[in-house]
């Protein structure tokens, strides 16, 4: 009786709603009827776990993927030691049963010698939430430090031209914010200022990236960048990539910081000019800090725009992880397989999207944005 | 105090104006010298490996086909638009690369704009079916990238479309793995005596647009004048001029209509699509930012929900669609640069052929952004004319 109801108040109210229900209901089986008999008995769905590994590091060499669910396990545990420290919080049930369902789940695709760190990974940041309440907090900004130099340092014994995959997909993603970062305050804080050179200047700059395509200024940065060092260097094409993909960023981050710095209200700036902080002083302590602060899910918008476009470097010729997808479907064992693959890049791109964009809410919420 | 005041013996690094006029002429000089050095590296960069700034190439012949593009030629009596050959020069490839960018591009506006505020008024539908389908759509899409869609769309779709014999034909639509042809307008002989109104027609309406300064006509005009020498001329020739030509198969190929290649069809495919889900959150934002008011007074006016919508709501939600409507428009002119992924010889793509011909890629790149560049500027002034034309009356401008 309650599904009658339902479906009565909210598909067939009006004679309007109840055509549009039918026609989309129609269309819906015309078109899905098809897919999920492709998706259901036709897929080789098989090509997915068989080059997993392909997918996921591409070239990385088989022995030194350890290297890369080290990094991972390292973060994860780091991740989950602060997260316990600052809120106190046990790791939920769920947490420990999710681990070992992914576990399950995955472990068959995972190179035999590896097992051990998938486990590790996995358990990492359980542990670290874990033990994260019990570490004094001196003791944990060095040693965040510490995790994050190993890390940096971990991939670095295998030659940068043999990095690929979903892996290099986010090493990209975090490489190009971490630098682009900096740089688009610095634009944001010129195009808000009084000083008429500095200004010019990023709006200049500003104005002329966000005028020409990504894929432009990868290519210019891919034919300069190489001419600026030293021949004898061959510098590896990852590097002279993400320099132009950073420039690129940098001028959207400018746009969404002084979004934030223009809606921080001017009695601000009045009162930090009253108690005689200088310019530098009032942008470090008063504005950024409260521009930033509203700004975070546009930036966090602007994070995943840099994630989904990572996929530019395959034009490139870099082996991310649309590369290595694309390689696997030209394999004549998998011929004609690009639909299932390509589903599967689609799968892990949206999930990632997804999560971001999850945790961007969450962060919201627990600021307390557009509530106080 | 009082000579603090006056700046007398504050020493310059304490003093704000100093200071910032110090850094800004430090910024300056980093800046050029950065420039300078830049340019002086690369340039002896490029001598080191035997390459030469230069523009001359853009005037030798290009030597390499595209599979589609139109350019402009000269064929000894004037110029005129034509297929491009590899006979051709550089610029002439450049050129058809960029007609082919404007065509995909302006059918994609035209196409997202439809989905977009459809799909945008869909997600508030109080049809339950049609407002969850609606989110769903606006959440895969734009949480997946363009790239890898337009290449689904070419490698997934299209290429895998039966071959032209065992097509199927849908209401004049045929999709095959040539692609897709569709029902297109095309001439009858009638045409050639008919042009010549046509052509008055559209020269009328530009005089009596361009003399509105002098004299400012009634508006029926404008649609009238157009109209009546269409319709004069309709009545001399005697016979239709076009025709609505519906493609059919013939043995291996398409006759009639207009066939669109699987790159042109798999990239417009795909940056309508794509584009049309930030639109649509566009629409939905500027229709959930009016005042509730307007709904309950349209409702209270006895006015129908499509009523409202048409009436009330769609024209003032215009006012704050269009600037970044605008940036979206943008956004699709510039992301069609990715078809060079699928092989669609749009501007970005020939310059890539063209860069592997002539090892013209810093010049080459270099012209693309300019383009580009251009064609931002271009649909930016036009959106701030638009914007200021729809704009209220005494709102700040």
């Amino acid at each position: 009786m309650k599904a009658i109801t339902w479906a009565k108040e909210n598909l067939f109210n009006g004679v309007f709603n109840s055509i549009l229900t039918l026609v989309t209901i129609f269309l819906l089986y015309v078109s899905f009827k098809g897919i999920f008999h492709w998706a259901l008995y036709e897929a080789k769905w098989s090509v997915v776990p068989d080059n997993m590994r392909l997918l996921m590091v591409g070239p990385f060499p088989p022995e030194q993927v350890w290297r890369v669910w080290a990094m991972l396990a390292l973060t994860l545990l780091v991740a989950g030691l602060l997260y316990g420290n600052v809120t106190r919080v046990r790791p939920p049930l769920w947490m420990w049963i999710g681990a070992l369902l992914i576990y399950a789940l995955i472990w068959p695709v995972v190179f035999p010698s590896t097992r051990f760190w998938l486990a590790l990974s996995l358990l990492a940041l359980p542990i670290g939430m874990l033990l994260g309440p019990y570490l004094p907090r001196k003791l944990l900004t060095p040693l965040s430090l510490v995790a994050l130099v190993v890390i940096m340092a971990l991939p670095t014994a295998v030659n940068p031209n043999q990095w690929g995959g979903f892996f290099l997909t986010v090493l990209i993603t975090v490489g190009v914010s971490l630098m682009a970062f900096p740089f688009g305050l610095l634009l944001a804080l010129g195009r808000t200022g009084k000083l008429p050179v500095f200004r010019t200047l990023s709006i200049l700059y500003i104005e002329l990236i966000r005028g020409v395509p990504l894929v432009t200024v990868l290519f210019l940065s891919w034919i300069m960048v190489p001419l600026f060092v030293p021949e004898q260097w061959r510098l590896p094409d990852l590097i002279s990539v993400s320099i132009g993909f950073s420039m690129f960023a940098a001028a959207y981050l400018a746009e969404y910081v002084r979004g934030g710095i223009q809606g921080v209200p001017k009695g601000q700036y009045e009162a930090a000019w009253a108690l005689g902080l200088s310019g530098s002083q009032s942008a470090r302590f008063i504005i950024l800090p409260q521009a930033i602060r509203s700004v975070i899910p546009a930036l966090i918008g602007q994070e995943i725009a840099i994630f989904k476009d990572t996929s530019l470097v395959y034009i490139l010729g870099l082996f991310d992880l649309l590369y290595m997808a694309l390689t696997v479907t030209k394999n004549p064992k998998y011929l004609g397989t690009d639909r299932e693959v390509l589903l599967f890049v689609m799968f892990v791109y949206f999930v990632g999207a997804a999560l971001m964009s999850y945790a961007s809410r969450r962060l919201e919420r627990a600021m307390g944005l557009g509530t106080r | 105090m009082n000579e603090a005041a006056s700046g007398a013996t504050v020493p310059f690094w304490k003093d704000e104006r100093k200071l910032g006029i110090i850094f800004q002429a430090l910024l300056l000089f980093v800046v050029l010298a950065t420039l300078a050095f830049l340019s002086y590296t690369a340039y002896k960069g490029m001598r080191a490996r035997g390459l030469e700034f230069s523009f001359a190439f853009l005037f030798e012949e290009a030597g390499f086909l595209i599979s589609e593009g139109v350019t402009i030629a000269n064929d000894g009596s004037g110029w005129i638009f034509r297929a491009f050959q590899p006979s051709d020069a550089n610029w002439q490839v450049l050129l058809a690369g960029l007609i082919n960018t404007l065509r995909v591009s302006l059918t994609g506006i035209v196409l997202t704009t439809i989905l977009g505020v459809l799909i945008g008024v869909g997600r508030l539908s109080s049809n339950w079916l049609v407002n969850r389908l609606s989110f769903a759509y606006v959440e895969f899409v734009r949480n997946t990238p363009l790239l890898v869609q337009m290449i689904f769309w070419y490698l997934a779709v299209f290429n895998k479309l039966p071959p032209l014999r065992q097509a199927s034909e849908w209401y004049g639509f045929i999709l095959s793995n040539k692609g897709m042809a569709i029902p297109w307008v095309a001439t009858t002989p009638a045409w050639t005596q008919f042009s010549p109104y046509f052509y008055g027609g559209i020269y009328l309406w530009i005089g009596l647009w361009l003399l509105r300064w002098v004299w400012k006509s009634p508006r029926w005009l404008y649609w009238a004048v157009p109209l009546g020498a269409w319709l004069l001329g309709l009545f001399m020739v005697g016979q239709l001029p076009v025709t609505l030509s519906i493609p059919a198969k013939q043995g291996f190929r398409v006759a009639g209509g207009a066939l669109l290649s699987p790159e042109f069809s798999s990239v417009l495919l795909a940056l309508t699509i794509y584009t049309a889900s930030y639109i649509a959150e566009i629409v939905r934002g500027a229709i959930q930012s009016l005042p509730k008011g307007q709904w309950e007074a349209a409702s209270s006016l006895g006015l129908s929900y499509g009523q409202t919508l048409r009436l009330i709501i769609l024209p003032q939600a215009l006012r704050i669609i269009v600037p970044p409507l605008g940036n979206q428009y943008l956004n699709l002119t510039k992301n069609s640069s990715l078809a060079i992924a699928v092989g669609f010889p749009e501007l970005f793509n020939v310059y890539g052929t063209l860069a592997n011909q002539t090892g013209r890629s810093l010049e080459g790149v270099l012209i693309v952004m300019a383009v580009y560049l251009f064609i931002s500027l271009s649909i930016s002034a036009f959106i701030n004319w638009y914007n200021t034309r729809v704009a209220l009356v005494g709102a700040a401008r």
